[in-house]
C-alpha cells in the first residue's frame, strides 16, 4: 500500500517534468495549427540587435520591414530572432542550425566572406528567378552573394575600409589632402607631432579576429602583393606580403601605433579617434554614422575619410564587406519567406537602409534619391572608395583561410614568430583552400 | 592571556581581509564598474571610484531589450528542476549500486562515470539534432532533461560515497522487518542522506546553471529560452562591448548563487565527507 | 521460512534493477547516444554537414590528420603545461585558504567559508568576463594598480604579449580553481581527527612541523583526490581561454578543448573535430579511470 503510494509520487513528479517540458512544445503546435487555418504564415527574420537601430534618419530597419510586408502581404507576420552580435558567433548559430535541419528561421543574414562557404555546403536557397526586385540591382553588388551562378542573398548593406584622417590637424600642419602614399603619412605623422607631441598617429585593430585579415588584405596590396600568383596558388609568403606585415609590426616598434592595438577590435581601436586623441585611424564605414554626432563624438566636421595609402609599386584598395539576407532551405514557409524577401529587395526597404544605415545601396539610382543624398552627406565621401573596393582572400572554406589568418598573422605582430615564418606557415596551412 | 587573545583577534581579522579581497575583490570591481554612466568606464585616465554613481545600468538590464530578470528566472527554473531530477535519480542509482542485490554493479558504475568524461563539444551537435526531433528546442525543457543527465555522474559519486558511512545495520534492520527496498531507501535512508543530498544538489545545481554551450545552442536565440549566461554575453550595442552593462547583469545574476551558497555551505563541506574522500 | 527468504532475494534483484534504469536511461540518451554519434562522424570525411550516411569513409585517415599536425601538438603541450601550473597553484591556494577557515578565530569563521566559496558559485562564462574586464589594457583595475603603486610604467598588455597572456589566462581559472580545491580540502581537513593533532602538540612538535608529519599524511587522500578532479578539469579547460584570450595572441594560448571547438565550429569539419574530441576523451579517461578503479577498491559493494 505505502509502496504504490511512493510509486505513484514518483510517477506524478516525473510526469510535471515531462509535462513541464513539452509545454513549450504544445504552444508552437497550437499556434501553428491556428495559423494553417487562417492561412496566415510567421517568417523569421535572424539577424543581431542592430537591426533594431537606426543611425540615420530612417526608420528601424526592421519595424520598416514589418510594416511593408503588412500593407502588401496582410497574411504574413514577419518576426524577429536576436542573433549574437558578433559575426563569429552569427555563423555559429546559422551552421547549428543548418546542421540540425532546423527551420525555425526563415531568413537570415549572411556575410559577404561566408558566401562561398555557405554556397558549397547548400545553406541558402538559389533566389536567380525567385525576386522580380532582383532586377533592379547593380550587378556587380549581386555578384557579392552568388556562387557558382547561384544568388544567394540579397544585398541590403555594404561597406567598406580606409583611412580617417583628422583634417583639422592635417591643415594646420600644412597638409591639404589625405596621404596617397605611405612616405607622405610618415612625413605627416612627424609633421603633426611636432606640434602636438601628445597624438597617437596610428590606431588599427590588431587584435586576433577577421578585422584584422581585412587590415593585412589591405596592406597586402599596398605593397604590391596579391592574394594569389599566377598558378592560381596562395602568395601570401610573397616578398611584399612580408614587407606589408614587417611594415605593420613597424608601427609598433616605432611608437606609431600603441601597443594595444594587438588586443583592439573594430571597436575598441576607433576609440582614441572618436575622442580626438588620434591622427589616423584605420576602420571601415561604420563610423561615419556618428562621427558628426556631437554628443558621441570629439571630432565632429574635423575628419575625412580615404582609401589608404600605398607605395607606389602597390595599390590603394579598400575592402569590402556587407550583409545580404538569404533564406533557410529547411525553412518551413519558403513561399512566405520568397514574398518577404521580395518586400526586402524592393525600392522601399533597400532606401530605408540607405537612411537607417548608410550609403552603400546597390539598387540601382538609389544614390541620386534627394532624402538619401540629404541623409548621407557623406556619402560622396564613401562612395568615392568604391573604385578602389575588392574583397577578402578566395577561398572554397575562408572560415578556415581566416582563423589560419588571424592565428599567424598576430603570432607575427606579437613577436612570437617573424614575419616571412607566419607568411610560409599561412601558405603551408592553406595550401588547397583555394 | 589577554593579549595573545588580541593578538589571535588582530590576526585573524587581517587574514580574513586578506582573503575576502583576493576572493570577492573581482567581484566589487564589477559592482563598482556596475555604477558608472555607461561609456564612462573606458574614460582615460581610469577613475577608479566613479565620479557620478548611477544606477542606470541596472534599469537598462531589466528594461526591454534586455530583460535579465527573465533569464534569472529562467535559469532558476532550469537549475532547479534539473537538481531535483538529478538527485533522485543519483539517488536511487547509488543506493542500487551501494545497498541491493543486482547485479552488474561494477559495470553500472564505470558506465555512470565514464559518461562524465565526455567532452562537452562532442554531445553538442547530436544532442542538438535529438532535441530538434524531439520539438523540445527552443523551450526549457531543452536544457532542463539534459542538464538533470550531465549531473548523474558526480552525484552518483557523491552519493554512493556516503553510503559507505551509513551503518549496514539500519538496512539490514529493516529488511528483516520485511521492508521493500522501496520503502528502505524513501523512508529509512533518505532522511540520513541530507547532507550528502544537500552538497551533490548544491554541485548540480550550480553546474547547470553556469552551463553556457549548451544553453546557448539549445536556446535558438529565443528570449524565453534564454538562461543567465547566454543573456549576459549578449550585452552590447553598436559602439563596444558594454562593460558597465554586462557588471550589472553580472552582479543581478550572481545575487541569487551567492544566497544559495551561504545558506548551504555547511552541508556542502559536510557532505563531501565520508567516503569519497576518505 | 527458507523458501520465502530466497523469493525474497529474487524480488529485490528483480525489482531493485529498476532503480538503476532511469539513471542509465537518462546518460545513454544524452551521453552515450551523441557520443557514439560523434565517434562515428571521426570515421568518416564530414565538411559542413553531418550526414554520415552519404559521406565517405575514410577509416583513421583523420586520427591520423589530428595527430600528424602541427596545432594538435602545440594545444597539447600549452594544455599539458597549463595543467600542471594551474592544478599545483589551485591546491598550494586552496590548503592555505582551507588552513585559515580552520585556525581563523571563530567569530570570522562561517563568513570566511561562504566567501571562500562564492568564486566557485560564479558560472565560468562569467568569471571569464569578469576577469577579461580586469585585466584590460586600458582600463582594467589591475593594470590601474599597478601604476598607481608605481610597479609599471604604463597598464601591461596582459591579454596580448604571450608570456602575460599565458599568466593571466592561470590566474583567472585559478581565482575560481583554488575555492573548489579549498572545499575539498576543507571537507579532509575536518576529518583529521583532533587527537592526532593534540597528541603531537604535546610531543612539543611546532606548527610547522606539526603540519607536514600529521595533517598532509591523514589528509594525503583527500589531496590526492582533489588533485585528480583538478585535473580533470584543467585538462578540459575552455570557458576562460575563449573568454580572455580566443586562444591568442597567436596560438599562444590554444588548449586542446579550444581548438576542438574551432575546428568543429568554425571550419565546421565534423569529421576531424570528431576525431579531435575523441582523442582528448581518452585521454581524460585514461587518466581518470586509474581513479575510479582504485575508488571501486576501496568502496565494497554490497555482496
Amino acid at each position: 500500500m505505502k509502496n504504490n503510494k511512493v510509486m505513484i509520487t514518483l510517477l506524478y513528479f516525473v510526469s510535471v517534468l515531462v509535462l513541464f517540458s513539452f509545454s513549450g512544445c504544445s504552444q508552437s503546435e497550437s499556434a501553428a495549427a491556428d495559423s494553417d487555418s487562417n492561412q496566415d504564415e510567421t517568417v523569421t527574420i535572424g539577424y543581431n540587435r542592430f537591426l533594431t537601430q537606426a543611425f540615420g534618419p530612417g526608420e528601424v530597419p526592421f519595424d520598416f520591414i514589418q510594416a511593408q510586408v503588412k500593407a502588401t502581404h496582410p497574411n504574413i507576420q514577419v518576426e524577429l530572432n536576436i542573433m549574437p552580435d558578433d559575426t563569429a558567433g552569427m555563423r555559429n548559430a546559422i551552421a547549428v542550425w543548418m546542421n540540425g535541419r532546423d527551420g525555425t528561421v526563415d531568413i537570415y543574414g549572411m556575410d559577404t566572406p561566408w558566401v562561398t562557404e555557405f554556397g558549397s555546403a547548400g545553406w541558402a536557397v538559389p533566389l536567380n528567378g525567385e525576386l522580380p526586385e532582383a532586377e533592379n540591382f547593380v550587378q556587380a553588388g549581386l555578384e557579392t552573394f552568388t556562387y557558382d551562378g547561384r544568388l544567394l542573398a540579397i544585398p541590403f548593406w555594404g561597406s567598406v575600409t580606409g583611412l580617417y584622417y583628422r583634417k583639422d590637424l592635417l591643415s594646420e600642419a600644412g597638409f591639404d589632402e589625405p596621404p596617397a602614399t605611405i612616405e607622405e603619412m610618415r612625413e605627416m605623422i612627424s609633421t603633426v607631432r611636432e606640434q602636438k607631441p601628445g597624438i597617437t598617429p596610428f590606431v588599427w585593430p590588431g587584435g586576433k579576429n577577421e578585422v584584422l585579415v581585412m587590415l593585412f588584405s589591405d596592406f597586402l596590396h599596398a605593397f604590391g602583393g596579391s592574394y594569389l600568383d599566377e598558378k592560381g596558388q596562395y602568395a601570401f609568403n610573397s616578398p611584399e606580403a612580408v614587407e606589408a606585415l614587417e611594415f605593420m609590426r613597424s608601427l609598433l616598434e616605432e611608437g606609431l601605433s600603441p601597443e594595444e592595438v594587438k588586443t583592439w577590435n573594430q571597436q575598441e581601436a576607433y576609440r582614441l579617434f572618436v575622442e580626438g586623441q588620434a591622427l589616423f585611424a584605420w576602420s571601415n564605414n561604420d563610423l561615419v554614422l556618428w562621427l558628426d554626432d556631437q554628443e558621441r563624438s570629439q571630432v565632429a566636421g574635423k575628419w575625412g575619410f580615404a582609401p589608404s595609402p600605398a607605395r607606389p609599386e602597390g595599390r590603394r584598395v579598400s575592402i569590402t564587406g556587407g550583409f545580404g539576407f538569404a533564406v533557410n532551405p529547411y525553412s518551413d514557409v519558403p513561399e512566405a519567406a520568397l514574398k518577404v524577401m521580395n518586400v526586402i529587395a524592393g525600392r522601399e526597404t533597400q532606401k530605408n537602409f540607405a537612411l537607417a544605415w548608410g550609403p552603400i545601396q546597390y539598387y540601382r539610382g538609389l544614390y541620386k534619391d534627394p532624402e538619401v543624398q540629404q541623409a548621407n552627406p557623406k556619402a560622396e565621401r564613401i562612395n568615392a572608395l568604391l573604385p578602389y573596393a575588392i574583397s577578402r582572400p578566395p577561398a572554397v572554406r575562408y572560415s578556415q583561410l581566416s582563423s589560419i589568418l588571424q592565428q599567424e598573422l598576430h603570432s607575427a605582430l606579437t613577436g612570437q614568430q617573424s614575419s616571412l615564418v607566419a607568411l610560409e606557415a599561412v601558405n603551408r596551412r592553406a595550401e588547397g583552400l583555394q | 592571556m589577554k593579549k595573545t587573545r588580541w593578538i589571535y583577534i588582530l590576526l585573524s581579522a587581517g587574514l580574513f581581509l586578506l582573503i575576502a579581497l583576493f576572493e570577492l575583490g573581482p567581484l566589487m570591481w564589477m559592482g563598482i564598474t556596475s555604477i558608472k554612466p555607461a561609456g564612462t568606464e573606458f574614460r582615460i585616465p581610469m577613475e577608479i571610484l566613479p565620479v557620478e554613481p548611477t544606477l542606470d545600468n541596472y534599469a537598462v538590464v531589466s528594461g526591454e531589450d534586455f530583460r535579465i530578470q527573465d533569464a534569472i528566472l529562467n535559469s532558476l527554473i532550469v537549475s532547479g528542476s534539473a537538481m531535483l531530477g538529478t538527485l533522485l535519480l543519483s539517488g536511487l542509482a547509488a543506493f542500487a549500486m551501494a545497498r541491493t542485490r543486482v547485479r552488474h554493479k561494477r559495470r553500472s558504475f564505470f558506465a555512470i562515470q565514464a559518461a562524465g568524461l565526455v567532452p562537452p563539444i562532442i554531445i553538442i551537435a547530436p544532442t542538438f539534432v535529438l532535441l530538434r526531433s524531439l520539438g523540445l528546442l527552443g523551450t526549457l525543457g531543452a536544457l532542463i532533461i539534459p542538464h538533470m543527465s550531465y549531473g548523474i555522474p558526480l552525484a552518483t559519486l557523491l552519493i554512493a560515497g556516503y553510503f559507505a558511512g551509513i551503518p549496514l545495520a539500519i538496512d539490514e534492520a529493516a529488511r528483516i522487518d520485511g521492508a521493500s527496498s522501496i520503502r528502505i531507501f524513501f523512508q529509512i535512508l533518505l532522511p540520513v542522506l541530507k547532507p550528502v543530498l544537500f552538497s551533490a544538489g548544491v554541485l548540480s545545481f550550480l553546474g547547470s546553471w553556469g552551463d553556457f554551450m549548451h544553453a546557448f545552442t539549445v536556446s535558438l536565440g529565443l528570449p524565453e529560452a534564454r538562461t543567465v549566461p547566454v543573456a549576459i554575453l549578449s550585452f552590447s550595442s553598436a559602439f563596444q562591448l558594454q562593460w558597465a552593462w554586462i557588471a550589472a547583469g553580472v552582479m543581478l545574476s550572481v545575487l541569487p548563487v551567492v544566497v544559495l551558497v551561504a545558506v548551504f555551505q555547511r552541508y556542502l563541506i559536510g557532505g563531501l565527507t565520508s567516503g569519497a574522500l576518505s | 521460512m527458507r523458501q520465502s527468504r530466497l523469493r525474497q532475494g529474487k524480488t529485490y534483484r528483480n525489482r531493485d534493477w529498476g532503480f538503476l534504469i532511469p539513471a542509465l536511461l537518462c546518460l545513454g540518451v544524452f551521453y552515450y547516444y551523441p557520443f557514439i554519434q560523434s565517434a562515428l562522424y571521426s570515421f568518416f570525411r564530414l565538411e559542413y554537414t553531418t550526414d554520415w550516411l552519404h559521406a565517405p569513409f575514410v577509416g583513421v585517415q583523420n586520427y591520423v590528420a589530428v595527430l600528424g599536425s602541427y596545432e594538435f601538438w602545440h594545444s597539447l603541450r600549452f594544455t599539458a603545461l597549463f595543467t600542471l601550473g594551474a592544478v599545483a597553484l589551485d591546491l598550494s591556494l586552496g590548503m592555505l585558504l582551507a588552513l585559515s577557515a580552520y585556525w581563523i578565530h571563530p567569530f570570522f569563521k562561517t563568513l570566511l567559508r561562504i566567501i571562500i566559496i562564492i568564486p566557485w558559485a560564479i558560472p565560468r562564462v562569467i568569471q571569464a568576463s569578469i576577469w577579461r574586464w580586469m585585466f584590460n589594457s586600458d582600463v582594467g583595475i589591475v593594470g590601474t594598480l599597478l601604476v598607481r603603486l608605481g610597479l609599471a610604467e604604463s597598464p601591461p598588455l596582459f591579454l596580448g604579449e604571450p608570456a602575460l597572456a599565458l599568466m593571466s589566462v592561470v590566474m583567472a581559472y585559478v581565482w575560481k580553481g583554488a575555492s573548489i580545491s579549498a572545499v575539498f580540502l576543507m571537507a579532509g581537513l575536518a576529518s583529521v581527527p583532533r587527537e592526532l593533532q593534540e597528541a603531537s602538540r604535546i610531543d612539543g612538535a611546532g606548527g610547522l612541523r606539526r603540519f607536514f608529519s600529521v595533517t598532509v599524511p591523514v589528509m594525503a587522500p583527500t589531496i590526492v583526490i582533489a588533485g585528480l578532479f583538478r585535473t580533470r578539469d584543467a585538462l578540459r579547460v575552455f570557458d576562460v581561454i575563449i573568454g580572455l584570450t580566443g586562444g591568442g595572441p597567436g596560438m599562444a594560448t590554444e588548449s586542446l578543448s579550444t581548438y576542438a571547438y574551432r575546428i568543429y565550429f568554425d571550419f565546421n569539419n565534423y569529421g576531424i573535430g570528431s576525431a579531435y574530441a575523441v582523442i582528448i576523451f581518452i585521454g581524460v579517461a585514461v587518466l581518470s579511470g586509474l581513479y575510479i578503479k582504485r575508488f571501486l577498491e576501496r568502496f565494497e559493494f554490497v555482496k
